[in-house]
């Protein structure tokens, strides 16, 4: 079991980093695959690696118990001590070789699974020749880092609770927290509550970093309350009717809320993670209704001639509307490090009115309400344009503000981070605007996937101002130049966008005609897109919704595998726990038969005892996951109908995998039972 | 005077599984066709060396297995007749236990260990409670109540032990080489606990021993070799003569 659950650790840390460069790979070709998303991913391993070090810290403890009686047998009978080391070291080095071939041959296995249904299913191509010798040296290093680790608690459990001693003490009693128990109940409390709030705005971004506080919380509640509520139970005296039953608790309280603890992640990862993920893509609006033109320039003044040129030749519909561009100074949701730059984001401005004239053109029936935005440009509307399987995420990240830092045109370069600490006290361009609301919505295209290219609605009266600020700053620095003469255009000042344009009724057949006049187009703009590479001059709804396609198409089948692996390590999970226990309730089963106890009876605490750990594992993941799914609905914007669509489809989902997993677990236990009364 | 077990050509075979190769179990007769019988409140001894089937034969008393062939009964009725559930019962109500190594449940405090049988057979909690205290002033173990077993010395847990044997008021006291990891000291002053639950309490003692002195406190001792009752044995004159006539008889064996 050691060696197997060191070969599964490997197998899948190679996997993961094997799917993260082969996407990588693939983004970095075409752009448009999973980009940014090959994070979840990694972002995965979190749990994962808690939940292996704690089983191969008990499969060591399990081992080393073991073993450890041979050895010291040998050693009496005369093996001298050296010999004993030598030949576990010697034992420990064929260990990790093993665990070295058999994980990496399961990695490959697991990975060439992956790629064969991402091929079939999603219609992707990878080369799988194409992963590097880091991906070795990187799953080996992290599985090497958990075994150390493991060691290490193992060693440090097996002294405090002297389990080398001669004297028997496999029943001994492990450590139950006993002081201060309602203050960190609480505590534990207040960091799943606030964990929770915290998710449910949107500059949090829907972080993964919230979800492993919120894990944190769970850990104090379930050690805390549970030692809380076991001191109050056995002060009662009807407790000594379920004393055996709940002995385990009481006695193994640290295995045991261990155990409790990981089954809890595992489920509440599928049960929330990936099943939100699945469910939102099943729901989500085909791509065909996510790009309502067919073309979409971001152009100037100096592009009027193209798009006549292009309306005259092809007969399609134009529209123009009037635009800035604004730049977010943060755009990504990672901290830099210490001198490394932020990388800036850039948004569409349009004025109050063009909005409502958007808005028109993809409803009929709607009706223009005031948005309410001041004349002086402090406030800001904010269409995110981004499809409902994407998480809620703020216009610019910068400090995690609730306000984002902006700044009408393109990206300045020369602005650092120290100077956008001071934006609150000096003026350098970059204003903290406040949302006065917001919604997700797809108005011209979701071109950037809620990150890039989102529509930013000024009033009307400020939009004016905004179009001319341009002409007193800096392109550099983004500062305004007091000197009239030192605005020279192209060298200290630029214009930037400032028409949005839609074309639609574009025909398929005169598609490779309109691409050569766009790519003359792009040439010119090129300046535009040289700070970023994914905001382009242009956008063709064609290659877009491919891309899109494919996308939903890659995350479905990575989480649909990500839920089935997962499963798997539930179940594999409560199968160490049986194993470890097997000898303890061999010898519990025959002592309470000789106390007379019916063999019914004593079957019945077994089942207990190990379905409590299924279902208590389950409804806290159950409660957890309900509660995130409410706090993510809310944070995304859904509507209230969608509400009721997608928890119809999660009660589902969760129906099923909570059936599957007690079916499962419950059969387990019955065999297990079984064979426990034929010894 | 009642009959509590009555044994008929008790016999009980345990069969060896040789995993190295394809032969067919081979069978080890441990009792071969035993007939005696005890009667209330008596004080019997089951003597005999390593292997002679003492244990087995105690566990067959103890409704804990079933015997192969002949028949068993306790009270008049053949518990081959009966339902596991109906031994069970029995077990529980009517039998106590003592273990040579103890056979306490190192996970729950002394007190618990000693209530557990009176609140398997669904007594009231309060009750088993009091009952125990009762029992633990007797044994002057009242001290040890909410420790844990094996925070006990020997003696400490066979006192914990007998506490827990007594609780549920059995007929009969079963005890398995009792005396068998104590020191001598400590073994008297248990002989000597036995000798008044024998007396006092009016209880049947079946116990298992291979050593002479703890036998000698015995009222009947039966031999036992290769299976089978080699002969019996009763008290009649002083404990000493007794132990005398005990030494010498264990030479046959």
């Amino acid at each position: 079991m050691v060696l197997l659950s060191g070969s599964l650790a490997l197998g899948i840390f190679f996997c993961g980093f094997g799917m993260q460069k082969l996407f990588a790979l693939n983004y970095r070709i075409n752009k448009s695959v999973m980009g940014n998303d090959t994070q979840f991913l990694l972002k995965l391993y979190a749990p994962l690696e808690l939940i292996l070090l704690f089983t191969i810290i008990l499969l060591l403890l399990y081992y080393v118990k073991c073993s450890t009686n041979n050895y010291e047998m040998l050693v009496t009978l005369g093996m001298e001590k050296k010999l004993s080391v030598y030949i576990r070291v010697i034992e420990s080095i064929f260990g990790g070789i093993i665990i070295g071939i058999a994980g990496i041959v399961a990695g490959k296995l697991l990975l060439n699974i992956f790629v064969y249904v991402l091929e079939k299913w999603a219609n992707l191509s990878m080369d799988i020749q194409s992963i590097g010798a880091d991906c070795y040296i990187k799953a080996l290093s992290i599985t090497g880092v958990i075994y150390i680790f493991s060691c290490m608690f193992t060693r440090d459990i097996y002294g405090s609770f002297q389990m080398g001693n001669s004297v028997d003490k496999r029943d001994i009693q492990e450590r139950m927290p006993k002081r201060f128990l309602k203050v960190l109940t609480a505590i534990g409390m207040v960091l799943c509550v606030s964990q929770l709030y915290r998710y449910s705005k949107i500059y949090n971004f829907e972080s993964f970093y919230i979800i492993g506080v919120f894990l944190g919380g769970l850990l104090v509640l379930f050690r805390y309350m549970s030692a809380y509520l076991c001191i109050k139970r056995r002060k009662k005296i009807s407790y000594l009717y379920k004393m055996i039953e709940e002995n385990k608790m009481w006695n193994k309280s640290l295995t045991q809320t261990g155990y409790l603890y990981a089954l809890t992640v595992v489920h509440l990862c599928v049960l929330f993670l990936f099943s939100f993920q699945i469910i939102s893509i099943i729901l989500v609006v085909k791509p065909q209704q996510l790009y309502p033109y067919d073309i979409v320039c971001i152009a100037d003044d100096g592009d009027r001639s193209v798009f006549n040129k292009m309306a005259i030749d092809y007969k399609v519909n134009i529209e123009e509307y009037p635009m800035v561009r604004i730049s977010n100074f943060d755009c990504t949701e990672r901290l830099e490090s210490f001198g490394e730059k932020t990388v800036q984001g850039q948004q569409i401005g349009i004025s109050e009115s063009t909005y409502h004239k958007l808005k028109e053109k993809l409803d009929q029936s709607y009706v223009p309400k005031p948005l309410g935005l001041s004349k002086d440009g402090k406030n800001i509307y904010i269409v995110h344009q981004q499809d409902m399987s994407i998480k809620a995420q703020p216009t610019d990240f910068w400090m995690h503000s609730r306000k984002p830092l902006l700044h009408i045109g393109q990206p300045c370069t020369r602005i650092s981070r120290e100077t956008a600490l001071t934006a609150l006290r000096s003026d350098i361009g970059y204003y903290f605007k406040e949302i006065r609301g917001e919604e997700i919505e797809s108005l011209i295209g979701v071109f950037g996937q809620g990150i890039k290219e989102n529509i930013i609605v000024l009033s009307d009266n400020y939009f004016d101002v905004a179009q001319e600020w341009w002409k007193t700053r800096n392109i550099y620095t983004g500062r305004e130049i007091e000197n009239p003469k030192e605005r020279i255009p192209d060298v200290t000042i630029r214009q930037g966008p400032t028409k949005l344009v839609l074309i639609n009724g574009v025909k398929k057949i005169d598609m490779p005609g309109i691409e050569k006049i766009l790519k003359k187009y792009q040439k010119k703009h090129i300046d535009d897109e040289e700070y970023d590479q994914s905001i382009r001059s242009y956008y063709l709804k064609d290659m877009a919704e491919n891309n899109l396609i494919m996308e939903r198409s890659v995350k479905i089948v990575i989480n649909i595998l990500m839920s089935l692996y997962f499963f798997l390590i539930g179940v594999f999970l409560l199968l160490i726990k049986l194993m470890t226990e097997r000898e303890e309730n061999k010898n519990r089963n025959r002592f309470l038969k000789y106390m007379g106890m019916p063999l019914k009876e004593r079957e019945k605490i077994l089942f207990k005892e190990n379905s409590k750990c299924i279902y208590i594992s389950e409804g806290v993941a159950l409660v957890s996951a309900c509660l995130f799914s409410i706090v993510t609905f809310s944070v995304r914007l859904y509507p209230i109908e969608t509400w009721w669509k997608f928890s119809k489809y999660l009660i589902l989902f969760w129906s099923i995998y909570c059936l599957a997993y007690i079916v499962t677990m419950q059969g387990v236990v019955f065999g297990y039972i079984r064979t426990l009364r034929e010894e | 005077m009642g009959i509590i077990f009555k044994a008929e050509e008790l016999t009980k075979d345990y069969y060896l599984t040789n995993n190295d190769s394809e032969e067919r179990n081979e069978a080890i007769h441990v009792l071969q066709g035993m007939d005696f019988q005890i009667e209330e409140n008596a004080y019997v001894a089951f003597m005999g060396k390593s292997g002679c089937g003492k244990t087995t034969l105690l566990k067959i008393l103890g409704l804990i297995e079933k015997q192969t062939n002949g028949k068993l009964y306790y009270k008049d009725k053949n518990i081959g007749d009966m339902s596991e559930n109906d031994r069970t019962v029995i077990r529980r109500q009517q039998l106590g236990f003592v273990f040579q190594d103890y056979y306490l449940m190192n996970s729950l405090s002394v007190e618990e260990n000693i209530v557990l049988p009176m609140l398997i057979d669904k007594a009231c909690a309060t009750d088993s409670i009091k009952r125990a205290k009762k029992f633990e002033e007797i044994l002057e173990i009242g001290r040890l109540a909410k420790k844990r077993p094996y925070e006990l010395s020997g003696g400490e847990k066979q006192r914990v032990a007998i506490c827990r044997a007594l609780i549920n008021n059995p007929e009969v006291i079963l005890a398995d080489e009792p005396t068998g990891n104590l020191d001598s000291k400590t073994s008297e002053v248990l002989i000597n606990l036995f000798q008044d639950i024998y007396e006092k309490m009016n209880k049947t003692i079946i116990m298992v021993t291979h050593d002479p002195l703890v036998a000698s406190h015995c009222k009947r001792i039966i031999f036992l070799k290769d299976g089978q009752i080699l002969e019996e044995l009763k008290r009649e004159g002083t404990r000493e003569a007794f132990y005398n006539q005990i030494i010498g008889r264990m030479q046959n064996l």
